[in-house]
């Protein structure tokens, strides 16, 4: 077979997916259980749709969906092109160790853990001491209460996915653009084409594909909300706006031990998330792109 | 088996003589006999959380050798961080590699997990047993423990135990005595020197940056640090659940709960406390007591003598006390009860396979409550940890103790709710003296002792409604109609059924 | 290897560098705060509450740390963790990448699809370390690369970079007689050295930082990663989340700002790796490899 050294090359991938992906899925039947570890899949109750039936029945199902929904929107709308971006622009920097030292200084905030972060906003916003709070105290002396705003948890939480991960982010994009052949450039300046049609005619096409599988992949986990940030951010002001799919797991399912509807709860949100990807991925084809599969 | 039973017993009697007459220099168990099998230490396998930095080293640990020689056994323990105890667990049953002893705390305990479990005939049930060991019978001499740790009016473990009366005000008593005032003892009270702290400059720095009470209300928070069970309660409320009417209720549906609610409301909007209550991070919810800019705080005692070391250092003259159990409008005394205990440690019928081998299990807890045991547990071993000076044994490494008993001691072994020593400073004195004190005033949740199912799949959800709604009234952003409607929505949710569950329940085995 | 260079208005890259310089500075400066709150005393952090430069230097957080006398053996641990993860990582990968970047393998969409399967559904924690222990790996090493030796999303966006690689070249050392294998090695990984930089940082980082996977597998605490003490660290110094009624009298606690020390533990060591990287990200580095 033409091809058989290539298939011999995908064996050990094909049995690792085997092994510890396909494998492990029988345990999604745990939404359709009443699963206690203690009896085990084999003998828990069968309990069908039910779990699924106590999530869409839950009054609060609508609100968890659009929030998790609109959070998501923001995060692509605002954060997503950024890495892009600013990695175009370390890209046109002329002075090599220049561009180090800004690479290196903007992917340091993804190490800082969220609850270090969140609490230098805290020290920001606190209503009580807050150094911004104290700054923006209104005229009558009134407080200013950010974090307990209902209008400023999505802002302040993309804002700090922003400050956190576009450094990081341009990392992948910074490896596509390495691979410009630097050749088509030279010829282009020769040309007299500028910046701008320089970036539209040989950049921007050359990582067209790495910027359209991202996107695509982004979709797969679209209503994964950052637990850890949206459950350190969240109180009882900003309820109606922060409660999304997983902090409401964290409650509802995990703390108690209610495996079978935390399972639930997570195949829905990876249902929605199929149907997403396979959407996007349609629509990537359509404008002529490859597409992921 | 009742012989093999018998000559154990036998054996380690011997041992028990031998022992601490004859000592023994190293090695092990020399004082044993040899062969056969009464002789050999009995393995238990164990699985533990860790809660300091590192679990306790196991070998060449000289005070688990000495509590190995005097039971005769041989214990080996798997520790994992505390944080990911629960996740562990869930594994460990789920791939039936249960040890023989699993701690199994509070949170855990009475979860469908482990209730199902126990149901199932997963763990040995002790509390039939319990007679047939003194000592541990002795031991446990709290029944309120005792019922909050029962499953089904059943015990299927041996309990850890905490002090009840766990729950206090703690204020500056440097600012009391500068503004000439007496220790808090009423609701009205406590208003009243929260005033004081926060209007009077009680630490006469000429500014007026001070509050009276630090306040802390989110749901991530224990509600025990919030105050209102026990200011509840003082007034002749309940603490948290308890019965009216022969019906299983919760504080927030009682007329009690709401002058609370009503109190704070007021506090908030003279700036009595910090205005930050409802979005406090918990790691920083002594940040303003510790920078000495704020005067009292509801919390648990234990927290006392060791989270305030930043303030001592900011404010040197600073001086802590602790509020006697406050009084209600009719003399009475109260104090918001806590469970009593933190769980229990369980013993896996998988692992545990005979009933030989529960009796040596249960004897090894049987001897671990002996005076010798619990003293080398606070104390350690003299020239090592301690030395004795004028007949008090005095800590010459404390830290040492720590790190190699602490998280073994307290977590696995039985230990008294409150363990007093010779070097406990004042502030410490304090704290043993309120739980002591408090014991006597205790206010149970009846729901500690009791099981519903509805409140396992979703009382942690809907509580979250309570919280909100507490605290939106507390900033005015509702009124007492909106917090009703709120509680309304609790009972819709499922809080009915909760309520009726505990009904069914403590009229099976609440009442004894 | 020099680069003709001239290419923008002279505003744009004063600009441009002007832009990037206040993008790092905003996320140097939170940085700088945790590495100073690190070396405060931390009564003071408490009073100022922002500061760059302490009064005085205060190593008891660092102390604290390094005290702990197991930190310096699960260091090693974790070097070891992360090295031949991430040589596993690539390795599987790429093998795996390259055949599902020729456009032409039968099934080439059947795999795919597959493959972006598992990064939807997931089976879950107790399955996986069911599986894991019926293959024996518990409390071996095994249990922390081969789990997750292939990342789903590492793996298709690989896969995307070999499929950018002009197949005249292929086509070209193919008629030379070379088979798939050396095809893999002599053109494709050399010509995709800023993809593999790239997911060996990715891989190498996710190693270092793992923590969950060691606890949930290995009994040994002699194996367990450096992350693991470090966590514990940080918990038992804010108080926060710790369940104030289990352990009750602690006294020793860590003080509040161990956890910017540790933070500074986490990130040092990529400080450490990056740059040595930061020579594949540079551009045209593929230039004079890609004649044909």
């Amino acid at each position: 077979m033409r091809d058989r050294l290539l298939y011999l090359m995908l064996i050990p991938g094909i049995l690792f997916f085997a092994i510890f992906k396909y494998l492990p899925m029988a345990g999604l039947s745990i939404s359709f259980m009443d699963y206690n570890p203690f009896l085990g899949i084999l003998k828990s109750n069968w309990v069908g749709l039910k779990h699924f039936l106590r999530l869409f029945g839950e009054p609060m199902f609508f609100r968890l969906f659009s929030n998790t929904l609109i959070l998501a929107a923001y995060n692509l709308f605002f954060f997503f092109p950024l890495p892009i971006i600013v990695a175009l622009l370390l890209n046109e920097l002329a002075g090599q160790k220049y561009k180090n030292f800004i690479q290196t200084a903007v992917y340091i905030p993804h190490f800082i853990s969220w609850i270090v972060v969140v609490g230098i906003c805290y020290t920001m916003l606190s209503p009580q001491s807050g150094i911004i709070t104290e700054i923006l105290r209104g005229p009558g002396g009134e407080t200013v209460n950010l974090l307990g705003d209902v209008r400023w948890f999505r802002p302040l939480i993309t804002l700090q996915v922003i400050w956190k991960e576009t450094g990081w982010g341009t990392i992948i994009f910074l490896a596509a653009l390495a691979g410009v052949n630097v050749e088509l450039y030279e010829a282009a300046i020769i040309d007299g084409a500028n910046g701008w049609q320089r970036l539209l005619s040989i950049t921007l096409p050359a990582i067209r594909s790495t910027i359209v599988i991202m996107l695509i992949l982004r979709m797969g986990n679209f209503l994964d909300s950052g637990f850890e940030q949206v459950f350190l951010m969240q109180n009882s002001l900003n309820r109606n706006v922060s409660e999304v799919f997983d902090t409401y797991v964290y409650t509802s399912g995990l703390l108690n031990g209610q495996f079978s509807y935390s399972a639930a709860v997570g195949f829905f949100k990876s249902l929605v998330s199929l149907f997403l990807i396979v959407s996007v991925d349609r629509l990537a084809k359509a404008f002529g792109e490859e597409g992921l599969y | 088996m009742k012989h093999r039973g018998r000559r154990l017993y036998i054996a380690m009697a011997v041992l028990a003589v031998a022992l601490p007459a004859g000592g023994f220099a190293s090695g092990r168990n020399e004082a044993a006999p040899k062969g056969g099998e009464a002789g050999k230490p009995f393995t238990i396998t164990m699985f533990s959380p860790f809660y300091l930095q590192q679990p306790p080293k196991l070998d060449d640990n000289k005070v688990i050798k000495k509590i190995e020689d005097y039971t005769n056994t041989k214990m080996q323990i798997d520790y994992v961080p505390s944080a990911n105890y629960r996740d562990k667990l869930n594994v460990i049953i789920a791939s039936s590699q249960l040890p023989m002893v699993t701690v199994v705390d509070g949170s855990i305990l009475k979860t469908g997990n482990i209730v199902n479990a126990a149901r199932a005939g997963m763990f040995w049930d002790t509390g039939a047993v319990l007679k047939d060991y003194p000592g541990i019978d002795k031991f446990y001499n709290n029944g309120l423990m005792l019922a909050n740790c029962s499953i089904d009016g059943k015990l299927y473990g041996l309990p850890r135990p905490r002090p009840v009366g766990r729950v206090g005000l703690v204020y500056r008593r440097d600012w009391l005595k500068a503004l000439n005032l007496k220790v808090p003892a009423t609701m009205n009270d406590f208003y009243e020197t929260a005033k004081a702290f926060t209007k009077n400059d009680p630490d006469k720095n000429g500014k007026n940056d001070t509050i009276g009470y630090q306040f802390v209300d989110t749901d991530s928070t224990s509600p025990s640090i919030n105050g209102i069970a026990t200011l509840v309660c003082s007034i002749g409320g309940l603490n948290y659940w308890g019965l009216k009417d022969g019906k299983a209720v919760p504080d927030f549906m009682t007329a009690e709960y709401m002058e609370v609610l009503k109190l704070f409301k007021r506090m908030y909007q003279e700036k009595l406390l910090n205005l930050d209550f409802g979005m406090a991070l918990g790691s920083k919810r002594f940040e303003m007591f510790n920078k000495g800019l704020a005067g009292m705080y509801f919390g648990t005692l234990s927290d006392v003598p060791n989270q305030h070391g930043d303030l001592y250092k900011i404010v040197p003259t600073a001086q802590l006390d602790i509020a006697p159990a406050l009084t209600g409008p009719m003399g009475q005394r109260t104090n918001a009860a806590n469970p009593g205990h933190n769980g229990m440690v369980m013993f896996s019928k998988s692992a545990v396979k005979t009933e030989a081998d529960f009796k040596k299990v249960m004897d090894f807890y049987n001897k671990i409550v002996d005076p010798e045991m619990q003293k080398l547990m606070t104390y350690g071993i003299e020239g090592i940890h301690f030395a004795v000076e004028n007949g008090q044994p005095k800590y010459t490494n404390a830290k040492l103790l720590q790190d190699e008993t602490a998280d073994f001691a307290n977590i696995i072994m039985l230990r008294p709710a409150v363990v007093e020593t010779s070097a406990d400073n004042e502030i410490k004195n304090i704290m043993n003296a309120a739980f002591r004190d408090n014991e006597k005033y205790v206010v149970p949740n009846i729901a500690d002792a009791l099981l519903s199912p509805t409140a396992v799949e979703r009382g942690g959800e809907i509580d979250k409604i309570i919280v909100d709604a507490r605290v939106k009234f507390i900033m005015d952003a509702v009124d007492e109609a909106g917090f009703k409607k709120a509680v309304d929505e609790w009972v819709g949710r499922g809080g009915d059924k909760i309520m009726a569950e505990y009904t069914d329940q403590y009229l099976k085995f609440g009442k004894k | 290897m020099s680069r003709t260079r001239r290419s923008n208005s002279l505003l744009f890259e004063i600009g441009n560098r002007v832009f990037l310089f206040l993008i790092a500075a905003a996320c140097l400066l939170p940085f700088l705060y945790v590495a100073a709150a690190s070396v405060t005393p931390p009564e003071e952090l408490l009073v100022k509450r922002i500061v760059l430069i302490p009064s005085r230097v205060d190593l008891a957080a660092y102390r604290y740390i390094l005290s702990t006398k197991i930190i310096l053996q699960s260091l090693g641990v974790s070097v070891y963790i992360t090295a031949l993860g991430t040589l596993i990582n690539i390795a599987m990968t790429a093998v795996m990448a390259y055949p599902l970047s020729r456009r032409n393998l039968r099934g080439r969409r059947q795999l795919l699809w597959m493959v972006v399967f598992t990064m939807l559904f997931n089976g879950g924690m107790i399955p996986t370390y069911l599986v894991v222990s019926s293959l024996h790996l518990l409390n071996t090493f095994w249990s922390l690369w081969l789990p997750t030796a292939i990342s789903a999303f590492n793996l298709i966006l690989m896969r995307n970079f070999f499929q950018e690689i002009p197949d005249e070249l292929v086509e070209a050392v193919k008629m030379d007689g070379a088979n798939d294998w050396q095809v893999l090695l002599r053109i494709i990984l050399p010509l995709s050295l800023p993809a593999v930089a790239t997911f060996s940082l990715f891989y190498a980082v996710g190693h270092w930082n793992s923590f969950f996977n060691a606890i949930l597998y290995i009994r040994d605490t002699a194996k367990w990663p450096i992350q693991v003490w470090l966590r514990q660290i940080v918990l038992l110094s804010s108080g926060g989340f710790a369940d104030a009624t289990a352990i009750s009298e602690a006294e020793y606690i860590p003080s509040q700002n161990t956890q910017y020390a540790v933070i500074l533990f986490a990130t040092v060591p990529v400080l450490m790796i990056y740059p040595f990287l930061q020579k594949y990200f540079a551009k045209g580095v593929l230039v004079g490899s890609v004649k044909g």
